[in-house]
């Protein structure tokens, strides 16, 4: 087993899980909070997207999305840690993904996620009226 | 045990040298020749190095930031932690770079946030050639950074 090739797979199966997180949590938030979580939704499409085009190219086998997932969320501010968790969860991957390689192009859209990540989780904390930001998106300790 | 000829020359060595130097009473340790030094070991020193003078003109950034806005400080303190977080993250700073001159300055919030979206894409692309065991450090302060960006 290639353990750059499970990262990767890692990956696709938690960005089908935060769109189907984006999808319950949207629905507890107001309209303006909503077009937020479309917007983060929309990413997180776009990098799914993204992964199954690469491990295609690597001739892997992608994971597909479970049918559900254990997510309850019965307020907005249930909803806005829920999606803070989202994002959070998905920083340590790519951050983990940072080590795991060293071919630059993977690096540099590993630390773009990351950064991708850590923005959207500052501004659900933010909206929370929380400590926006952690000073090491993506560490386990952080 | 038998004195081998090395070891009677190298003392000799010793003993010679601590005579020329003289006024030096007590016996240095004996020097190492130094060692060829890892590429990658050197390449990260250096971006740590910058890393934290990176880090130490945020702070004093910050520092003035606050002084001249006080009202802020509900947004900018937490913002001040990330940075000192992120220098004693990494390690003890050159001896030279502190007070580079930022103080004085007025800093604005705009300009904060062009400090930090500068920082971070500097980090980013220090984490593309550092090792394996500091690109994550990098990739984190580049998050952070980006993250800083937003809520100013």
């Amino acid at each position: 087993m290639n353990p750059l090739h499970d990262q990767l797979r890692a990956l696709l199966a938690d960005e089908h899980a935060a769109i189907y997180a984006y999808g319950v949590l949207g629905a507890r938030l107001g309209d303006r909070q909503q077009v937020l979580a479309r917007t983060a939704s929309d990413a997180h499409r776009a990098v799914r997207d993204d992964l199954r085009a690469r491990l295609a190219r690597l001739k892997l086998v992608a994971p597909a999305p479970a049918a559900a997932y254990d997510l309850a969320v019965a307020t907005s501010a249930e909803a806005r840690e829920a999606a803070v968790r989202v994002e959070e969860q998905l920083a340590v991957r790519w951050r983990d993904l940072v080590a795991a390689t060293d071919d630059k192009a993977l690096r540099s859209l590993a630390v773009q996620r990351l950064q991708e990540c850590a923005v959207r989780a500052a501004s659900w904390r933010q909206l929370s009226g929380v400590a926006p930001t952690v000073p090491f998106p993506g560490a386990v300790s952080s | 045990m038998q004195t081998t000829r090395r070891q009677a020359l190298s003392a000799g060595a010793v003993a010679g040298l601590s005579l020329l130097t003289g006024a030096c009473t007590r016996t240095p340790p004996p020097q190492l020749p130094p060692a060829v030094k890892d590429p990658q070991a050197v390449s990260d020193e250096a971006l740590r190095r910058e890393a934290v003078a990176r880090e130490q003109e945020l702070v004093q950034a910050y520092a003035a930031a606050l002084h001249a806005h006080p009202k802020l400080t509900a947004l900018l303190a937490p913002l001040l932690g990330d940075h000192a977080a992120h220098l004693a993250a990494l390690g003890p700073a050159p001896e030279t770079s502190a007070g580079a001159g930022e103080g004085a300055e007025k800093v604005s919030l705009r300009r904060l946030a062009a400090k930090e979206r500068a920082a971070a894409s500097a980090y980013a692309q220090a984490a593309l050639t550092a090792s394996r065991e500091l690109a994550p450090l990098l990739a984190s302060l580049a998050a952070c950074e980006a993250s800083h960006v937003a809520v100013l």
